[in-house]
């Protein structure tokens, strides 16, 4: 037995409907915390059944989980104008993003599953119920059209970012399998985000002024998804699960945003931003972040309402969860 | 090139079904009862509506105006595929009513005289056969417990007449054209039996009616429609005449 072995229950193999397997059997083992810093800090890769430190267990649980939340609120939050998505081709890509979302949540899910700390259900639960957390940019409201393009445009570029920051050089096996493929997808929508919000740019008045508007309303949420700049001795950067400081990632998404969005004749809602004439950076006005806490305690402006509409779908939906965990397959 | 006005009309009621089933879907996006089916749901709106956008390109080269842009009695759609189904037990009804009937239509043009069409039912018949496995294992599943024949049971016996509508479309010199291999009086027939066999296993005895309950096809709208046209064109509408 390694100093990070735990007891494993045979029985713990749950094949429920909302969860998954749980490994029962180990394969590595560390003698103490140094060594597994050390196996890490030389690029190791952390697979579900090694015998893993429990804190780092508990590290990679909270961030998979968050994210996964994340995508599934992402998914909410843009359900409601995927009815109203204009024409088919746009209907079709809406959709079809919505769905990327929901599969990314899907997947993660499954990754925090096998972590052995929570099952998908409970993970669910826990979600509805208040008791963790999702991305700031998910509480907000979607108003209108061009408030989804710019949860496309601007809200996935930063997430975006910061999964490639994750996925650069990222400790834990199934998690940085996941992200590549979740990587590819995000790509697609944020250029999908791009060419809409370039044809409000160059549309008609009515539809620039909806985009500047849009833009008022989801820039700063945008630029707070990277977060308080990082903690020293950020565990999650110590251990190789985060790669690059928040304050890294929100500079260099500032710098490419600013000019693109200028660039389309909107202006940024930010009375500091300025170009510092010595390095030639955007520099943008320091970020007051107690409204950030109380959202991401789920006291955001729309938390409620989506946690609430979710919580009812979940609850009016528990008889089908039931009623298949109980059936027996009927030959078709 | 459109044969004849029986063939637009044919093919327009087909594109119509599958507007608003597919827009109808895609309202329980994020919130279906697991992950897994939310995932499912959405893959078939998507199939859907691009069966209706396949249907429409063989009508016009604007989609959209014809999709969205008409007046409320110029649609054909049935009933059965406006209604909204804001409850999932009816949603899944509809889907698995919906997706029998189209296997059905789809199979009688794989081999039509108007090769297009054809070649859209070819392609649009493969994608069937998931969602129909699709709908019926999970209503199997669910009608094999108290809980499920309780709660779909009387959804079942309300909503499948309304399916007849689905071929109600005037078939005349479409089968000596050679446009509809199968006539829209079997294909109904063909679509009744299998709908009371499925049934018929789970003893739910459904009463198809003696004739269609509904008249969609005559331009004459369901209550939901218009709930659901408003919100399909709810961008649209800010001005129609930009690009979205």
């Amino acid at each position: 037995m390694g100093a990070f072995d735990r007891p494993i229950n045979g029985s713990d193999t749950n094949r429920k409907l909302t969860n998954v397997r749980v490994y029962t059997f180990l394969m590595r083992t560390w003698n103490s915390m140094e060594e597994f810093e050390e196996f890490l800090d030389a690029g190791g890769v952390v697979e579900p059944n090694d015998a893993m430190p429990e804190s780092y267990r508990n590290a990679v649980f909270r961030f998979i989980e968050l994210h996964a939340n994340s995508e599934y609120m992402g998914g909410l939050t843009e359900r409601d104008w995927i009815p109203k998505a204009p024409g088919m081709h746009r209907k079709l890509t809406a959709l079809a993003k919505t769905q990327d979302e929901i599969g990314h949540a899907h997947l993660l899910y499954m990754v925090a599953a096998d972590l052995a700390i929570k099952t998908r259900e409970e993970m669910m639960v826990d979600l509805l119920e208040g008791r963790t957390h999702f991305h700031n940019v998910f509480h907000y409201r979607v108003h209108s059209w061009t408030d989804q393009i710019a949860v496309a445009y601007l809200v996935d570029a930063a997430a975006l970012a910061s999964q490639q920051a994750v996925f650069k050089n990222c400790s834990y096996g199934p998690y940085k399998r996941i992200l590549r493929r979740v990587i590819a997808e995000e790509g697609f929508h944020m250029r999908n985000g791009e060419e809409m919000m370039l044809l409000m740019a160059h549309g008609t008045e009515t539809q620039h002024d909806m985009m500047q508007e849009s833009i008022n309303r989801w820039w700063l949420p945008a630029v707070q998804l990277f977060g308080p700049d990082s903690r020293p001795g950020d565990e999650l950067l110590k251990w190789h699960i985060k790669s690059e400081r928040n304050e890294v990632l929100r500079d260099r998404y500032v710098q490419k945003f600013v000019p693109q969005l200028l660039g389309g004749g909107f202006t940024i809602p930010d009375p500091g931003l300025r170009k510092d004439p010595v390095d030639g950076r955007w520099k943008i006005s320091e970020i007051d972040w107690e409204p950030l806490k109380k959202t991401m305690r789920n006291g955001g402006p729309d938390s409620a309402r989506r946690i609430a509409d979710a919580r009812t779908a979940w609850q009016n939906a528990h008889w089908v969860r039931e009623a298949l965990d109980s059936s027996v397959e009927v030959p078709a | 090139m459109v044969p004849s006005e029986e063939a637009r009309k044919l093919v327009l009621s087909f594109a119509d079904d599958e507007l608003c089933v597919g827009q109808n879907h895609s309202w329980w996006i994020a919130i279906g009862p697991f992950l897994e089916e939310d995932l499912a749901f959405t893959s078939i709106a998507q199939d859907e509506l691009g069966h209706a956008r396949a249907l429409y390109s063989l009508l016009t080269d604007d989609i959209d105006h014809l999709a969205y842009g008409r007046n409320h009695s110029e649609y054909r759609s049935a009933h059965i595929a406006e209604f909204l189904c804001h409850d999932w037990s009816s949603a899944l009804v509809r889907h698995v009513l919906h997706d029998m009937a189209e296997q059905i239509r789809w199979s009688a043009l794989t081999n039509s005289s108007w090769t297009a069409l054809g070649e859209t039912a070819q392609r649009a018949l493969a994608e069937e056969n998931f969602h129909i496995q699709h709908g019926l294992s999970l209503l199997r599943r669910l009608l094999s417990s108290d809980e499920g024949q309780k709660r779909l049971e009387p959804i079942v016996l309300s909503l499948a007449p309304y399916g007849r509508e689905y071929f109600a479309d005037c078939d005349e010199g479409l089968i000596d054209d050679g446009l509809l291999t199968i006539s829209m009086a079997d294909q109904e027939r063909m679509w009744v039996d299998q709908v009371l066999e499925t049934f018929d296993d789970f003893n739910i005895s459904v009463d198809m009616g003696e004739e269609t309950q509904s008249s969609g096809r005559s331009g004459i709208r369901s209550d939901d429609f218009a709930t659901l046209h408003d919100e399909m064109t709810a961008v649209i509408q800010i001005d129609p005449n930009a690009q979205w």
